[in-house]
């Protein structure tokens, strides 16, 4: 079990305090308790690991508990929903006109709210054809941490007015603003899916990927865990109106895979969903364990399977590889015992990813670990804090968590 | 009816006065345009002028008032205004030079690509800087394997495709005006397509930006990489319509081809109907790549002349189409022909071949151009609606263009909820212009009132400027405005677009005239 670093010890503990609506939230950050407070953001735990540890803040505050709106258009396709509604709730109630949010992230405990996982930049397995949280987006309510009660974008699909403000907040862990709702697109759920599973090296997996798509075959979802290549096929329509175009799609897909020397079968139908919900668990790293999320090129991937074996054979660790195949985003996960084994096993591996690592992160490392292995600033670090400062000038807001770069 | 987006209340929970009230939010705008920042003192330009072709070549700076006058417009023809001076930058670090030299003297300087916008957001300043891309035309990478190119600001949006087609890929965002608009200008507007419904927008196909900041310094958001540390302000600098600073190369994602496409039209006895299939679709759970809808006055301008072959009898004409996998492509129209039968449609035509294909598609990009035929003068929109909301819509903008005794001809991406109301008007007849422009200004809040936007495609500019108050509320625009001043603190990156100030919402523009490509067959409009 890896012991994390505590925070220096404050005063006393935060407070925790838990709104009910956006007005009242506004209220407290303006007029009320919240005035000057230091202030960290928690909403389904999506946010844990991500990012630097919080520096010590006076008041937490839930989300959890901004539920008050869900409105569904499903003729239109898009709902808006509070931030603290839980993505699972969020798809029961959608799945009701057959419809969904076509966001699956790691969700191991059901507390994922909407607003943390974008807030996190949460994405999973149905990021090959839909994308993450920021390219389902259409809109977002928030508040800065002054009391200003804030939009940006509108509910439709298609909208250019004013700047994205939506985009630049997914992903931004709760730094500039308190998400308290979101306007979604949203997709037909699949009336019918298929799986094929594989055992495939990086390079085979994606030459097969490469061959479906050459020919036109639509991939949902491609996952490589270690060497087990995962993809999902899905029809749009029911069965009957289908006419079978799915299972026939699916045999082309076989023979397209076996002529590049990958040989895939389908998993019966009742294994799929759990299946994939593992698929996506897969990129999180357990109790204990610490994940360096890296992006790449495609076609880097066996750079990315070389830097790890390299990387194991110092440490006498072994790395697991969960990959979005088709997007070239990894989780490489280790698990040890205490820290000390798990320094130079990570040192290691980003030394050996080189280049590639100056775009990777790591998740659920203690403090002393992300100092060890910070990646450089981004280039544009300055604007970026610029940004920061434009909207929680006296860094009140979810202060250090991209220490050390602001 | 609900308008309803993230924390607004429906139409009955807007004030009836004051700032943000139906009455006071749309104001009609003077034809001369103001300055929107103090002029420099005299001699400036001068100087500027003499400094910048030390950095670009005496070649790349235009001062003589003829050349400058050329420059006066974008696609937007009826705002025009001489720039102070043209520069023509050919690298990156061209470009970082031109700004940081407009940063240190003072001056404004507006962003131009292709010069083919349609909200006037390269609308020159008369005492800045045009700073034209046109010459930064290389495509820098084109890397199959990774389903990505790396292309300089001025490359075309269809160069880019035409450079991906050998290997099977395209970049998917394809406005109507593809082949002459610029990568930058996509990216500034973040523009979107016929097939944006399927694919969706330039801000999904664009991976990394190398952007100069309004100081002068050179910084990279995102990258060759699906994911970057740090703020998305990749995603904030798309759509930014050139405020932020000016992009000097952009990695965009490329997309496999489908392996098939199939277009088919069909036949409704009014636009209700036709908007009832749209929706029909939508709910059903059918993702089309394009769905566009016609009226009969744009069926009848675009038949006039192209001879595509719509039905001229018609009350409204849809044209659909799927792509994707054979078999998916063929279940998938066969559902759209039903839907499309279930609301009173007629005359379901699928297109033979490639040839009956191009026909068709051509018929309606043609529509717009074509409108010359049925009116002296028209004014074009832009707004978008909920797609549950396009048959009563349509329905209302009939009824407010017989109120006013105008003709309203409707070309639009139904898929979308994008409307392009063509109002056509003669501007000889007295009182007519003015009519016109009230007209289209209520078109747009009547998009909004639905739970709609201003602008869905060709951005806010100096056009919506002042329409912006009906979609964004004060605290909004001020959260806006923080943003901006931290990119731009002396506010010199395209001053006077996108945000509104007092001075700015004192003007109006001229009457729509078509730019000079349109009329000349080269590019279309949208």
């Amino acid at each position: 079990m890896v012991v994390g670093t505590s925070p220096p010890a404050t005063a006393r503990p935060a407070d925790t305090y838990r709104p009910t609506t956006a007005v009242e939230l506004a209220d407290a950050l303006a007029r009320g308790d919240l005035r000057r407070a230091r202030l960290a953001v928690t909403g389904g735990g999506a946010l844990s690991g991500r990012g630097a540890e919080p520096s010590p803040v006076d008041v937490v505050v839930d989300t959890t508990g901004l539920t008050e709106r869900l409105r569904h258009w499903p003729a239109d396709l898009t709902c808006v929903v509070s931030a603290g509604v839980r993505l699972g709730d969020l798809q029961e109630a959608l799945a009701r006109h057959g419809q969904r949010l076509a966001l699956d992230p790691p969700d191991p405990d059901g507390r994922l709210t909407v607003g943390a996982a974008v807030a996190a930049g949460a994405a999973g397995p149905a990021r090959q054809r839909n994308g993450a949280a920021r390219d389902l987006l259409l809109g977002a309510r928030f508040v800065l941490v002054d009391g200003t009660i804030a939009h940006s974008g509108g509910r439709v699909i298609k909208n250019v007015a004013g700047y994205d403000l939506t985009r630049l907040l997914a992903g931004s862990l709760g730094t500039l603003a308190i998400l308290t709702e979101v306007a979604l697109r949203l997709h037909p759920r699949p009336a019918e899916t298929l799986t094929l599973v594989a055992t495939a090296t990086p390079e085979a997996a994606l030459r097969g990927l490469e061959e479906l798509e050459a020919h036109g075959v639509e991939v949902a979802a491609a996952e490589l865990l270690d060497n087990e290549l995962s993809l999902r096929l899905e029809s749009r329509l029911e069965g009957r109106l289908d006419g079978g175009a799915l299972r026939a799609e699916a045999a082309r897909a076989r023979r397209l895979l076996s002529e590049v020397g990958v040989a895939a079968s389908p998993l019966p139908n009742e294994l799929e969903a759990p299946h994939w919900t593992a698929r996506s668990q897969a990129h999180r790293p357990a109790p204990g364990g610490v994940a360096v999320h890296v992006a790449t090129r495609r076609s880097q991937i066996g750079l990315v399977e070389e830097a790890c074996r390299r990387a194991g054979e110092v440490g006498g660790l072994g790395f697991h590889r969960a990959s979005h195949l088709g997007v070239g985003v990894h989780d490489l996960i280790v698990v040890a015992d205490d820290v000390d084994a798990l320094l130079p096993a990570l040192a290691e591996l980003v030394r050996e990813l080189g280049p590639l690592a100056r775009a990777a992160e790591l998740i659920g490392a203690p403090e002393e670990l992300r100092r060890e292995v910070a990646a450089a600033p981004p280039s544009a670090c300055a604007p970026m804090a610029a940004v920061k400062r434009a909207l929680d000038p006296e860094n009140r807001l979810s202060p250090g968590r991209f220490r050390p770069w602001w | 009816m609900e308008a309803g987006g993230p924390g607004r209340p429906g139409p009955s929970g807007r004030p009836t006065t004051g700032p943000g009230s139906t009455d006071g939010r749309l104001r009609t705008r003077l034809r001369s345009r103001r300055r929107s920042t103090p002029a420099p003192a005299s001699g400036v330009l001068e100087r500027l002028a003499r400094r910048l072709e030390t950095v670009v070549g005496p070649g790349a700076v235009i001062r003589d008032p003829t050349e400058r006058a050329t420059y006066s417009s974008d696609g937007l023809t009826g705002w025009a205004c001489v720039p102070g001076l043209v520069v023509l930058p050919t690298t990156t670090l061209q470009v970082a030079e031109v700004v940081a030299t407009c940063d240190r003297f003072g001056v404004p300087f507006v962003a131009r690509g292709a010069g083919s916008g349609l909200s006037g957001g390269a609308l020159p300043e008369a005492d800045g800087v045009l700073l034209v891309t046109a010459r930064m035309r290389r495509i820098l990478e084109l890397s199959p394997r990774d389903r990505l190119a790396v292309v300089e600001p001025g490359v075309t949006n269809a160069a880019v495709s035409l450079a991906a087609s050998p290997y099977g890929l395209f970049y998917a965002p394809d406005p109507s005006s593809q082949v002459v608009c610029s990568i930058g200008g996509n990216i500034a507007e973040n523009s979107g397509g016929a097939h944006c419904l399927e694919y969706g927008f330039t801000t999904h196909h664009v991976l990394g930006v190398e952007l100069v900041l309004p100081d002068g310094r050179v910084v990279e958001l995102g990258g060759d990489v699906a994911e970057t540390p740090g703020y998305d302000l990749r995603g904030l600098v798309i759509g930014s319509e050139g405020t932020l600073g000016v992009v000097t190369a952009a990695t965009l994602r490329l997309t496999p081809r489908p392996a098939r496409a199939i277009t088919a039209v069909a036949s409704f006895p009014g636009p209700e109907a036709a908007g009832a299939a749209v929706s029909a679709i939508v709910a059903a759970g059918v993702v089309p790549a394009a769905v566009e809808m016609m009226d009969a006055l744009a069926v009848e301008a675009c038949e006039a002349a192209t001879h595509a072959g719509f039905d001229t009898d018609a009350g409204a004409v849809l044209l659909v189409e799927v792509d994707g996998p054979e078999l998916a492509c063929e279940a998938t129209l066969r559902s759209i022909a039903a839907a499309c039968r279930d609301a009173g449609g007629t005359n379901w035509h699928v297109a033979a071949d490639a040839a009956d294909r191009d026909r068709l598609w051509r018929g309606r990009k043609a529509a717009f151009a074509a409108a010359g035929r049925l009116s002296p003068a028209y004014l074009v929109q832009d707004g978008v609606i909920p797609r549950d909301a396009l048959g009563r819509v349509l329905v209302a903008i009939g009824q407010m263009a017989a109120k006013r005794g105008l003709r309203v001809a409707n070309v639009f991406h139904a898929g979308d909820g994008n409307l392009h109301p063509l109002v056509l008007y003669d501007p000889a007849r007295p009182g007519e212009t003015e009519r016109a422009e009230e007209l289209a200004a209520a078109i747009v809040s009547l998009c909004v009132d639905e739970g709609g936007s201003i602008t869905g495609e060709h951005g806010v500019g100096v056009d919506k400027v002042c329409a912006m108050t009906a979609m964004f509320d004060a605290a909004d625009l001020a959260v806006m405005a923080r943003v901006r001043r931290a990119f731009d603190p002396k506010g010199l990156c395209n001053p006077g677009k996108l945000l509104p100030t007092p001075r700015l919402c004192g003007e109006r523009p001229g009457p729509y005239r078509p730019h000079p490509l349109e009329t000349a067959g080269v590019a279309e409009r949208w």
